[in-house]
């Protein structure tokens, strides 16, 4: 396959191979040449070899063939007659300082060269400034950055949770009805069985069914969700769990059942903290509607139905037992680079799916399903994503499962919610459908609301791998291709390697956290970390900033990351 | 859309052997594949909870 000259430009210090069979006297051009891209491919599999005076593109240009030569043959001084000698010429352009700028001035101009200068000119107000023999800078009025809307999200911390006759929240206990999961199976005829247990931070070593979700415990006791105000236990977290009636997980593939201890990583912002107490709730559904969209859907309602009891009695608590207050703002930076952040989220059917904006808190009821909606991108402020303004319904594979508690903490929609070199104009959550046209259809959608949003650089992150890494590519090609930079983040590794790619995914951001690379079954293991968020935002700073990003490795090296990591201060 | 499919080598376990067909699972909860005894190449007697490998891609609809 030949190459283009702007290939060739760019790859002016790579091996010149042929392409083609090309006869004695041919004057090699981009044409002839094969793609710098898969010379490594080829070296691998045996059909070249690289010697070591081959020579570069940039020599062979404008050369001429000796003989009739083969295709797949690395070009040498030996085949070329009238090759350049000069080995990395443009570098050495880029670094010859300009010392001679200024002898082409007319005769008569006086230079001045002064080394250091400090201080300032101080002009007193009304002073006519014509005359002077300098110019005076206009004052510059910085647009100031507004906050457009305020959340603030009490804690209240809970020490002990236990079961009695009726729920309530006092002095630190929390007191769960124990009908509660009895009455929760009426939320959805689907759901035919509900327990509840309470698994305290020193007793781990418990076997679970499949991990659907975890939950933070939050209700809104003022404004509609990303304003207002917003209670919220700490401490615990909801754990959801299922099985069908014959006993099989619920979205088996993506199931992770066994000993908690062994499957959790706990600490990641979508996992139960290691000190958290944790309420199980393990819910048995319909058989074979595990893996249909109603069976899962009906396990969150009836759990949600238990979750609202306990809202209740949060929005009452009282205020002097709020043991933290954390205090969110929507900004509008005016005057800063506007971007956006975008998370891919699962929509191809079945038990992947997502609740979009809920009456409550991380809630289901009063919410959206992006697959209902058609996967079309949905605008959120950074203080509704923070709200709980996302309920996931998901069932990847569970290291890379965003959950519900993720979505509620997620580090990356922190991050640039508060930096404040950035205006960060909202949080985009679009589908993944399962059908390419309909990947399509979306992608574009995205695309144009990044024209709409007029902004200058974009995050794009997905959880899973595989088919939804297709719209992945597509996303970022919709957004790079109106020249905005953007950059990716996902987890690939070894097992999800990218099966799609496209030039404007020049800037990626691996989120695996596996030694090997794989799906390692354990909960939340390979999902974004503030980490990675510091990464990813570092990156597109330093795209936006047009500062080039090193293509690539091959395949992926951790090394690369623990040095991209050491930039993070 | 042009894919590039790669095959990867997956490690993964045996669930059940009968006298016809092999049932394995991939790392990863990456699915369960049955195959023909045939297709199993190996130097000892089959049985459940042997590990295996296998070059897997993504199965791509044509």
């Amino acid at each position: 396959m030949s190459i283009t000259n702007e290939t060739a430009n760019l790859h002016q210090n790579d091996p010149a191979v042929l392409c083609c069979l090309r006869n004695k006297g041919t004057i090699i051009s981009a044409s002839d040449l094969e793609d710098p891209a898969i010379v490594p491919d080829l070296q691998e599999s045996g059909l070249l070899t690289i010697p070591e005076d081959a020579l570069t593109i940039g020599q062979v240009l404008g050369a001429t063939l000796k003989e009739d030569t083969d295709a797949m043959t690395s070009l040498t001084a030996k085949l070329l007659d009238g090759y350049s000698n000069k080995a990395g010429e443009s570098e050495d352009k880029r670094l010859s300082a300009p010392t001679d700028s200024g002898t082409s001035q007319p005769a008569g101009v006086i230079k001045f060269s002064i080394s250091n200068v400090q201080g300032q000119i101080e002009l007193p107000d009304g002073l006519s400034t014509i005359g002077l023999p300098f110019t005076v800078p206009p004052v510059e009025q910085k647009p100031e950055d507004k906050i457009i809307r305020t959340l603030t999200q009490k804690e209240f911390a809970v020490q002990k949770v236990c079961m009695g006759t009726e729920t309530s929240f006092k002095h630190g206990t929390l007191t769960l009805r124990q009908d509660l999961c009895e009455d929760s199976l009426k939320a959805d005829p689907l759901v035919k069985a509900a327990e509840m247990d309470i698994i305290p931070p020193d007793q781990r070593h418990v076997y679970a069914n499949t991990i659907m979700d975890v939950m933070p415990i939050a209700a809104k006791v003022e404004g509609l969700l990303g304003e207002g105000a917003t209670h919220v236990m700490s401490g615990v977290v909801i754990m959801l769990t299922g099985v069908d009636e014959k006993g099989v997980q619920v979205h088996e593939f993506g199931s992770c059942e066994g000993y908690l201890d062994e499957n959790i990583r706990f600490g990641r912002l979508g996992c139960p903290d290691p000190e958290d107490i944790i309420i199980r709730v393990n819910v048995t559904i319909q058989e074979n509607t595990g893996m249909e969209r109603r069976g899962p859907y009906a396990a969150h309602k009836a759990c949600d139905s238990i979750i609202q009891e306990i809202r209740e009695v949060l929005k009452r608590a009282p205020a002097e037992a709020c043991t933290k207050q954390d205090v969110f703002h929507d900004w509008k930076r005016p005057g800063k680079p506007r971007v956006m952040l975008v998370k891919e989220i699962m929509g191809q059917g079945a038990m992947h799916d997502n609740v979009l904006l809920p009456a409550e808190p991380a809630g289901v009821e009063g919410g959206q399903r992006n697959v209902d909606l058609g996967n079309v991108p949905v605008v959120l402020s950074p203080n509704e994503v923070r709200d709980g303004g996302i309920h996931a319904l998901t069932c990847i594979g569970p290291s890379t499962k965003e959950d519900t508690r993720h979505y509620f903490r997620e580090p990356l929609v922190n991050l640039m919610a508060e930096d404040e070199e950035i205006n960060l104009v909202g949080v985009v959550f679009i589908g993944s459908p399962q059908v390419n046209d309909e990947k399509s259809y979306v992608s574009a959608r995205l695309g144009a609301w990044a024209e709409a949003l007029d902004v200058e650089g974009a995050i794009v992150t997905t959880e899973g791998f595989g088919n939804n890494h297709i719209d992945f590519a597509e996303n970022i090609d919709q957004i790079g291709r109106r020249g905005i930079d953007v950059v990716g983040v996902s987890y690939c590794a070894y097992q999800g390697q990218l099966v799609v790619g496209n030039k404007h995914m020049d800037a990626m951001i691996e989120l695996n956290k596996d030694p090997e690379g794989f799906e390692n079954e354990i909960l939340g293991d390979s999902t974004l970390c503030p980490q990675d968020a510091k990464r990813a935002l570092l990156m597109l700073k330093t795209k936006m900033a047009g500062i080039p990003i090193e293509p690539a490795n091959r395949q992926w090296e951790q090394a690369v990351i623990d040095a991209n990591q050491q930039m993070i201060r | 859309m042009d894919y590039e499919l790669t095959p990867k080598l997956l490690p993964g376990k045996i669930l059940e052997v009968t006298e016809r067909e092999v049932k394995v699972t991939l790392k990863g909860r990456m699915g369960i594949i049955i195959v023909p005894l045939r297709c199993v190449l190996t130097d000892q007697p089959l049985h459940v909870g042997l590990k295996i490998q296998v070059y897997l891609s993504y199965i791509q609809v044509i």
